[in-house]
């Protein structure tokens, strides 16, 4: 039987995710459609499909899941899996200046160059914010989320 | 799993309600329902709010869902108005809970019960407090802030395979809340007719982001009982204890370290009519204290949400003095390890290992010797389980097995089966087969003790009188049962559930008395003495089944209900089934119904009315008769963070009785109807 939590702690990372993506603001170039990419083995069953079609400050939500770097091309926003902790560093190569907004729930990948990680303490979920990062790539989180993340590089 | 429900911080409902819908959500949403996310609607501090695990990860498996398990609650216990934990456990089901007098409890799940009731296990935030020299638990000492209390979980039936020897008919597992949710200030204090005076004092903080902690200090005074003669039992209680707790969080690993200490003084009365005193033994006003304390450190890695590790450790110390009848020094070491990890994607596997070293003194008294005084022992155990799923959401059989090794009998073997099968997302139904074992205590071994004077003419026909001597045996061994049990569970709405747990448990090698030859006493007074021994020769079959409703009529408005059936046929010694409370008469120690039935009822944001009614049959071996009394308390909420209350106990009689203390002599006092009053502030 699964984990009574994943349910749980899944639907709420979903709802944290949607959050971050509303408080991010991204180039002016950008598409009307954020590709939201989720890369890697999928934890969260159909909850990040609730994604689908919504509107964030008038762009839509549009869900891939990928399991390849090409495939990261289009994406604006790439959830990566905890299964591609190894591959961080050349996943976030491939991403490099490029104005998507990578997000992880793996330790410390905050420090490794995801611009927003979230993390378990004490059983709740809260996040670190690699601002560098996202600023190299060109996007413009807002101080409401820095101020709530528990870090920031 | 949770909609319109905003108060998600309370892990302990949630558990609850996971218990009861753990695989629900899933055929949900697999069927594509379309249940939608309703945390999307909040806030990112809200989010930010919400428990995601609860501390039970190591525990929230299979093996608990398809067992009768229930789950009381923090929220629970704050409306109950109980101020201690015996007290706070006759809300669940199947529990058999009577107090001798001011200090002492006899507990037991399924029958058997007694002031060692010898065959439920107990443990505090992981911490076995079950004795190894009286085989039972010692519940005054048992205590800590009630308000940080996050959850007790009841489990009827074996859990011999998770929990190991002595988890024969139930295990109660008392779990504290984590640091991170007792920050700040909490004040507590009151007092009343019975409950004297109370007070406690909490402080969390944090030393950084991911090491928050806790102190917390309590004590009070509670007032003597009475026997039913009138006469004052001078065992007024007074207790003090205070402790901490210390988690931190890194990355995959979760660390914490946790302790406690405590002193209490209390007082008894002995009878002479049961038991053979030396003339210059005072029988009254007798006070006695005891002292402990114990330290835990427990390392939880999780790698993922089925790959984990455990390593938990501990050190129990305690103390207890109450002359004549004894003193005695108990320290305990624990070391236990558990490895759980996902197998071909459908085996859910956990084993582990625990080494625990006991070592107690018992002081010769008068009246009570052990022979050798002083001993330690060792246990070594090891198990393994495998929750398999057969079909997803469906089907899921869990089988496992404990290998135990002590020093009184051996190897114990400690097998269970469990199959859990939901036919759909309202109804689940669950079976188990389990063997667990009780093993003999210090007491059983190596006791010499008078027992007390026999009524000779009613047993034997003789105009002298009898002394029985009650006599260890080293060959004594393990109290063994194979439990049958059946579960039912049906979900009526989201605010209306139902809960049904069936057993048949068949019980052999249980302890009976023997008699050895009886000789004539060298000295005065002129008498003969008995000494009965302990032996395996009694065996029983009992059958139950215990029921809880839970339904929610209006969002401010819960009742809970359980009603608990309980028949037991023993087979042991004939002659001594009217004296043996422990086994042969223990078919008339455990009331055969119970009932019990709560309503919450929030009146406004501000009044809260909780009323909980009980009512439990008679118990024949002391001609006790039935009765019915009532709880209530009345809360009243000012501001957030201040409550104020009024609480009653035990309304409908100035007084009642509802056990005898077996193995010590006291005089059983009568329970008082108790009225107290007092305050809360946490901030």
């Amino acid at each position: 039987m699964a984990n009574a939590d994943e349910p749980v702690e899944y639907k709420v990372k979903a709802a944290f995710i949607y959050n971050f993506i509303a408080f991010t603001q991204w180039p002016e170039e950008t598409g009307q459609t954020l590709n939201v990419c989720f890369h890697g083995e999928d934890y969260f069953e159909n909850e990040i499909d609730k994604l689908q079609h919504r509107s964030v400050n008038n762009h839509q939500l549009s869900v891939i899941r990928t399991d390849s770097i090409d495939q990261l091309q289009d994406c604006q926003v790439v959830f990566f899996s905890k299964s591609e902790r190894e591959k961080f560093p050349a996943l976030l190569d491939a991403l490099q200046d490029k104005p998507v907004l990578t997000l992880a729930d793996s330790p410390d990948a905050a420090a490794q160059g995801i611009a927003i990680n979230m993390v378990l303490v004490n059983e709740k979920i809260v996040f670190e914010i690699n601002l560098n990062r996202a600023r190299s790539s060109g996007l413009n989180i807002s101080a409401r989320l820095l101020n709530l993340a528990t870090k920031v590089y | 799993m949770f909609s319109g429900n905003r108060k998600i911080k309370q892990p302990g409902f949630k558990f609850l309600v996971f218990s009861i819908m753990c695989c629900f959500t899933h055929i949900a949403t697999a069927a594509g329902r379309g249940i939608d996310n309703q945390y999307f609607g909040l806030s990112i501090e809200e989010l930010m709010n919400i428990e995601v695990t609860t501390v039970s990860r190591q525990s929230q498996k299979l093996i608990d869902v398809a067992s009768a398990i229930f789950v009381i609650t923090s929220d629970d216990i704050r409306r109950s108005g109980a101020t201690s934990i015996p007290d706070a456990l006759r809300m669940a089901p199947g529990v058999q809970v009577a107090r001798v007098g001011t200090d002492k409890w006899a507990v037991s799940v399924r029958g058997f019960n007694g002031l060692y009731a010898n065959k439920l296990q107990v443990l505090m935030d992981g911490r076995s407090v079950y004795s190894p020299i009286f085989s039972g638990v010692l519940w005054e000492q048992q205590d800590t802030l009630m308000a940080d209390i996050e959850r007790i979980e009841v489990i009827r039936g074996p859990a011999a395979t998770s929990w190991g020897a002595n988890a024969v008919n139930g295990v109660i597992n008392i779990i504290t809340k984590k640091a991170a949710d007792t920050q700040g200030t909490f004040l507590t204090a009151g007092g009343g007719s019975f409950e004297h005076g109370f007070i406690g004092a909490r402080y969390g903080g944090e030393i950084n982001a991911q090491t928050p902690f806790r102190i917390y200090a309590k004590g009070f005074t509670r007032d003597n009982t009475t026997a039913l003669s009138g006469e004052n039992i001078h065992n007024q209680w007074h207790s003090v204890r205070g402790g901490f707790r210390v988690d931190h969080a890194r990355g995959n690993d979760e660390f914490t370290l946790q302790g406690d200490l405590f002193y209490l003084s209390k007082g008894d009365t002995l009878s002479r009519e049961t038991i053979q005193l030396p003339s210059h033994i005072p029988t009254n006003g007798l006070r006695g204290h005891q002292e402990g304390g114990n330290i835990r450190f427990r390392w939880n890695r999780i790698f993922s949400e089925q790959n984990s590790i455990l390593l938990q450790t501990y050190y129990d110390t305690n103390q207890t003095r109450l002359l004549p009848i004894g003193r005695t020094h108990d320290e305990r070491f624990d070391i236990d390890f558990q490895h759980r990890f996902l197998l071909y994607g459908r085996h859910d596997l956990t084993w582990g290992a625990n080494y625990r070293l006991y070592h107690n003194k018992i002081s010769e008294t008068e009246l009570v010797k052990f022979t050798p005084a002083e001993q330690t022992n060792h246990l070594i155990s090891a198990f393994i389980r495998d929750d398999l799923t057969l079909i997803p959401d469906r089907l899921l059989l869990s089988l496992g097995t404990r290998i135990e090794h002590n020093d009184f009998t051996g190897f114990e073997i400690q097998p269970n089966g469990r199959l859990m099968w939901t036919p759909n997302a309202r109804n689940s139904i669950w079976m188990s087969v389990s063997r667990a074992v009780r093993t003999p205590s210090r007491a059983e071994n190596d006791v010499t003790n008078t027992v007390g004077q026999l009524d000779s003419a009613g047993t034997f026909a003789l105009p002298i009188p009898i002394l029985l001597t009650l006599q260890g045996n080293s060959s004594f061994n393990s109290e063994k049962l194979i439990a049958y049990e059946l579960g039912y569970r049906h979900q009526f709405s989201p605010q209306a559930s139902i809960d049904i747990a069936g057993f048949i448990n068949d019980y052999s090698q249980l302890r009976d008395l023997s008699f050895g030859a009886l000789t004539f006493s060298t000295g005065l007074p002129q008498q003969f003495i008995l000494p009965a021994t302990v032996n395996n020769q009694a065996s029983a079959l009992t059958y139950g089944f215990e029921t809880s409703i839970d339904w929610r009529p209006l969002s401010s408005w819960r009742l809970q209900s359980s009603y608990s059936f309980l028949d037991m046929d023993i087979s042991s010694n004939k002659e001594l089934k009217r004296l043996d409370p422990i086994t042969g008469g223990a078919d008339k120690i455990s009331p055969q119904h119970q009932l019990s039935l709560r309503s919450n009822y929030d009146i406004s944001e501000k009044l809260q009315l909780n009323l909980w009614l009980r009512y439990i049959s008679k118990i024949a071996f002391y001609d006790i008769p039935d009765y019915v009394t009532m709880d209530a308390k009345l809360a009243f909420k000012p501001y957030k963070n201040i409550e104020l209350f009024l609480v009653g106990q035990n309304l409908f009689a100035e007084s009642h009785r509802e056990f005898v203390a077996d193995t010590i002599p006291s005089i059983p006092g009568v329970i008082p109807r108790g009225i107290y009053a007092g305050a809360r502030w946490h901030f």
